[in-house]
């Protein structure tokens, strides 16, 4: 043990000491000879013999020090880094590509999948799931569940420790100053408790209170809390007016509890009738489920067994339920899916990957390059007698230096580009909880860091093949300056330069095809005019306004104040507003068995007109359209072509559940809105006259002719002058509305087209690379032709032309080889994808531009040296 | 030039410098001429192939070693056995005769 320590650190002293040891041998050995005779040459001589080569002995001493891994490494190391500094250019090239393919690609994998991503904010969220019921005639998945079916999901399942229901509800505060309109939901008593959760102050629902009579009760949410108790400890007990009734606070939820769905001010329990259990009411789906799996039980499971008691129900019901199922997915899968950003993450993937690529073939470009170069190097390897593990030991090494170099620089560059995007985005609120939580993605740094340094490893080892297979002998008689195969051989160099320039116009093209995809999925049509729009929402109380027809005259009177506001264009009602994520309802065709699906709004007259919907045939709504009328409805285009394709739709009657529900004929095709930006536009909508089904809720939309958030205390005002004691709710700008939802997706493609931008870069770095040092390796011709007489300029134009056709031929093949790739992107993504041309003109061009410049500068480099210089450079 | 000399086989090198070394401590060169002279010539040991042995018994610590003056007035490296290289020796050498009775009676009776 301390032998080995001493040989470790008195490495130096064994050494003279073996030295020293040997030759005493070697010298007493020789006297001997000399004394019985020889002489000393001759004994000498035999001496040598007999001993065998003293470096040998020495190298076996060696050995049994049993230091050599340790004594290697560092010899490997030093060489290492002596042949890097050698080669300065190309080892900033290699580090620098390294680095900024993994600075970039995690800094801008971290922030977009911040943005895209929310992650569930209770404990466990692999283990809880939402039940939801499906139409497989029609294809609706995420539909809600009703509560017959949901009792027998919860009676008959054996794979949930707890299943709870969770109905949005919309309620409105009374008795205090203002009225105001609140989101809340009633629930379960077991709700909190099925996600994990439990009230910060006071406690939890009780079994009892899910029953009539006992449920005048209700639980805060922290905000609520905040605003209207200001944080007030002695909350519990106090009362609440909702809906003109008192409830009592028994408890508040801590701050940072977002229930996986949306912001609930407050939640009360939910109570079941006879009516609401009846077999009738299986169609009325209106509930969330949620439902914690019991431990060990896989989620596969429970999915298969939730389907089988739907099906169960579907047998025993079959009018009602026939075709319909049900399915159960994990939480954060559903909100990956709610927010519908699946596709959005994989084009984001996907570029990021063919940045890594760019970034891992310009390596590979640049070491199979210098593996040609250092064949003289191998040669005298192999010759001195190392051994292939030796060999590819010192290369391994070699390799991991740039890769940790590289890695390292990346990552401080990552931690720099997150720092500086921090303090980029800090526009509102929305950003400033992005910043917060903004940080550099630890599993993406890894993966990045080990994809790159495997490709340099791998690449690095190419030297090695060579030292392998090549007769030592051919390789040193060559001298580096080889005329005959390798990488000097014109003809390899010129297969590397156009497969490295054809290879990065393949890359660039599928990494602009992601980013262009990307955008144009974030650009997609929302089917009416978003800007100049201003919408709020007025909900009713239902004490004061119960009467169906007094709704219908309340928002004709809003509609009417607000033609009349100065710089209103034109103004009407809706419910729901556009753009706030409602599921879509069942809806029944005149004549067929099988019902439709479809978003359904209530609207007034006019509404199309003021979001600038256009009417493709038949009308809209009018004023005619009223309670004694005959009852209309308008479809969108989508719902047309879905359930009448190459038919006549005007004429066919639909049901819709809504307040006062009735068949109604269809007098109008408009645009189809959509739904949810990002997503290709085709969710049909079924549009009624409010005047025809009134509601207690409804959002108000007016068109101004100038700044929409100008008008806004306008329009407050002119709904008060109606009637004082209505709450005006969410009082925003469409295009408010619009970033609300998306969040910050622009920021997200404005970080693509940097990505896109980046691989620009790396690929005009590595083809960089590649030709200049193919370039640099003809000096020693060019030294040639300069004393043999050639003008300097005719020689440069020599390497141009050259570099010229090489480039045509490379990007000639890069180009028809990605000329599928848009048809394949748009294939795969459906979005009615056009451009990608744009793509591949940028990519040839950018590509043909750097090689242009690549071969040029380090071609005048070389001719400006002196020619016996030159000569003599290997 | 004496008859063909044999080559030692593999370990026993170990061996026969542990029980040269019994004796009285010696140095590298010494060794190598004691094994000759004792075998009678018979055994050669490849100078060369002494010391990388006599660095690995120094490793395992069976002999430790201490540079002095020979008595021609040279500066060497004397080798000298340890308490647990003597042990090793008894043991080797032990295991070496029951070894070679061993191969004997067979190559006796068979």
């Amino acid at each position: 043990m301390f032998y080995r320590l001493r040989a470790l650190l008195r490495r130096n002293s064994m050494e003279t000491e073996l030295d020293a040891e040997l030759r005493a041998h070697v010298e007493q050995q020789a006297e001997k000879y000399v004394q019985a005779g020889m002489s000393p040459e001759e004994a000498a001589r035999r001496v040598r013999l007999e001993f065998g080569g003293i470096e040998q002995v020495k190298e076996e001493c060696r050995d049994t020090w049993g230091v050599r891994f340790v004594s290697e490494l560092t010899q490997d190391i030093r060489y290492g880094l002596r042949q890097l500094r050698r080669n300065p250019g190309f080892t900033l090239i290699a580090v620098i590509t390294l680095a900024l393919g993994i600075a970039v690609n995690t800094t801008i994998f971290s922030a977009i999948s911040l943005v895209l991503l929310k992650k569930p904010t209770f404990p466990n969220p692999g283990r809880l799931m939402m039940v939801f019921a499906n139409n497989k005639a029609k294809s609706d998945n995420y539909l809600l569940v009703s509560a017959p079916n949901f009792i027998d999901f919860q009676r008959q399942n054996d794979v949930f420790d707890g299943m709870a229901a969770d109905a949005d509800h919309g309620f409105t505060l009374t008795g205090t100053g203002s009225p105001e309109h609140l989101i809340g939901a009633e629930v379960t008593a077991n709700f909190f408790r099925v996600l994990g959760l439990s009230p910060a102050i006071g406690r939890d629902f009780l079994f009892s209170e899910n029953e009539p009579g006992r449920n005048a009760v209700v639980i805060l949410s922290h905000g609520f809390w905040k605003q209207h108790f200001a944080s007030n400890p002695n909350v519990i007990g106090r009362t609440v007016e909702i809906d003109d009734q008192p409830h009592k606070v028994i408890g508040v939820m801590s701050s940072g509890t977002d229930t996986p769905l949306q912001q609930v001010q407050l939640w009360t329990p939910v109570v079941f009738t006879a009516n609401d259990l009846s077999e009738a009411n299986r169609s009325f789906r209106n509930l969330y489920v949620f439902a914690r799996l019991r431990p060990s039980v896989k989620p596969e499971r429970a999915r298969a067994e939730i389907a089988a008691i739907a099906s169960r129900i579907a047998q025993s019901q079959p009018e009602i339920e026939k075709s319909y199922g049900a399915s159960a997915l994990t939480v954060q899968k559903y909100m990956t899916r709610a927010a519908q950003v699946e596709a959005s993450l994989t084009m984001l993937m996907g570029a990021v990957g063919f940045v890594l690529l760019i970034a891992c073939a310009n390596i590979a470009g640049l070491l199979l390059a210098r593996a040609d170069g250092r064949r003289q190097e191998m040669a005298l390897r192999v010759a001195l007698g190392a051994g292939r593990v030796r060999v590819i030991q010192q290369l391994l090494t070699e390799g991991l230096l740039i890769g940790l170099a590289g890695g390292g620089l990346g990552a401080v560059l990552g931690f720099w580009g997150i720092r500086f995007l921090r303090t980029a985005i800090t526009w509102d609120s929305y950003a400033l909880y992005l910043s917060r939580n903004l940080r550099l993605d630890a599993a993406t740094l890894w993966f990045t860091i080990a994809i790159t340094l495997g490709a340099t490893l791998l690449f690095g080892l190419a030297p090695a093949v060579h030292a392998s297979k090549s007769d030592p002998v051919a390789g040193l008689k060559e001298g580096g300056r080889s005329r005959t195969g390798g990488f000097a051989s014109s003809r390899m160099r010129s297969v590397y330069v156009a497969g490295e320039i054809a290879l990065s116009v393949v890359l660039l093209v599928g990494a602009g095809l992601f980013v262009e995809t990307f955008i144009a999925m974030q650009d997609q049509n929302l089917g009416f005019n978003s800007k100049h729009l201003i919408t709020a929402q007025v909900s009713l109380s239902n004490r004061r306004y119960g009467n169906t027809s007094k709704q219908a005259e309340f928002f004709g009177n809003i509609t009417e104040k607000l033609h009349n506001l100065p710089g209103v264009e034109s103004a009407s009602v809706a419910w729901p507003r556009p753009l706030s994520i409602w599921g879509s309802q069942t809806v029944r065709i005149g004549g067929r068995i099988n019902s439709a699906t479809a978003h359904i709004y209530v609207v007034g007259s006019g509404y199309f007109k003021a979001m600038e919907i256009p009417l493709l045939k038949g009308r809209e709504f009018s004023r005619l359209d009223n309670a004694r009328s005959a009852n209309v409805a308008v479809v969108s285009r989508a719902f047309a072509e879905k359930y009448f394709p190459n038919r006549n739709v005007i004429g066919n009657r639909v049901l819709v559940k809504t307040t006062e529900p009735a068949w109604a004929e269809i007098v109008g095709i408009v645009g189809n809105v959509n739904e949810f930006p990002g997503q290709p536009n085709n969710d049909p909508q079924v549009y009624e006259p409010y005047t025809q089904h009134p509601s207690l809720n409804m959002a108000l939309v007016a068109r101004t002719h100038y700044a929409a958030a100008a008008c806004a205390p306008l329009l407050r005002r002119a709904v008060w002058s109606v009637d004082k004691d209505e709450p005006v709710e969410h009082l925003m700008t469409m295009q408010e509305a619009e970033t609300e939802l998306v969040g910050g997706e622009s920021f997200s493609t404005g970080l693509l087209g940097a990505l896109a931008a980046m691989a620009l870069l790396l690929s005009a770095i590595g083809i960089y690379g590649v030709i200049a040092y193919s370039v640099s390796r003809r000096t020693h011709e060019i030294g040639i032709r300069t004393a043999l007489g050639a003008q300097k300029s005719d020689v440069l134009q020599m390497i141009l032309k050259q570099g010229g056709l090489l480039t045509l031929v490379g990007c000639a093949i890069g180009i028809s080889l990605s000329f599928p790739l848009p048809k394949l992107f748009a294939g795969m993504y459906g979005s009615g994808f056009t451009g990608g041309q744009g793509a591949l003109a940028v990519a040839a061009a950018a590509v043909a531009l750097v090689s242009i410049v690549a071969t040029y500068i380090p071609a005048r480099r070389a001719t400006k040296v002196d020619p016996m210089v030159a000569l003599r450079y290997e | 030039m004496p008859e063909k000399r044999m080559d030692l086989p593999q370990g026993t090198l170990d061996l026969l410098i542990l029980k040269t070394l019994a004796l009285e401590p010696q140095h590298g060169w010494a060794i190598s001429e004691r094994i000759q002279q004792v075998s009678k010539d018979v055994l050669s040991v490849k100078q060369g192939s002494l010391y990388p042995s006599l660095h690995r018994l120094e490793r395992r610590g069976w002999i430790k070693a201490e540079w002095a003056m020979t008595k021609n007035s040279r500066h060497a490296k004397y080798y000298e056995l340890t308490k647990a290289g003597r042990k090793q020796l008894e043991a080797e050498e032990s295991a070496w005769r029951k070894l070679t009775a061993a191969v004997g009676h067979v190559l006796e009776t068979a």
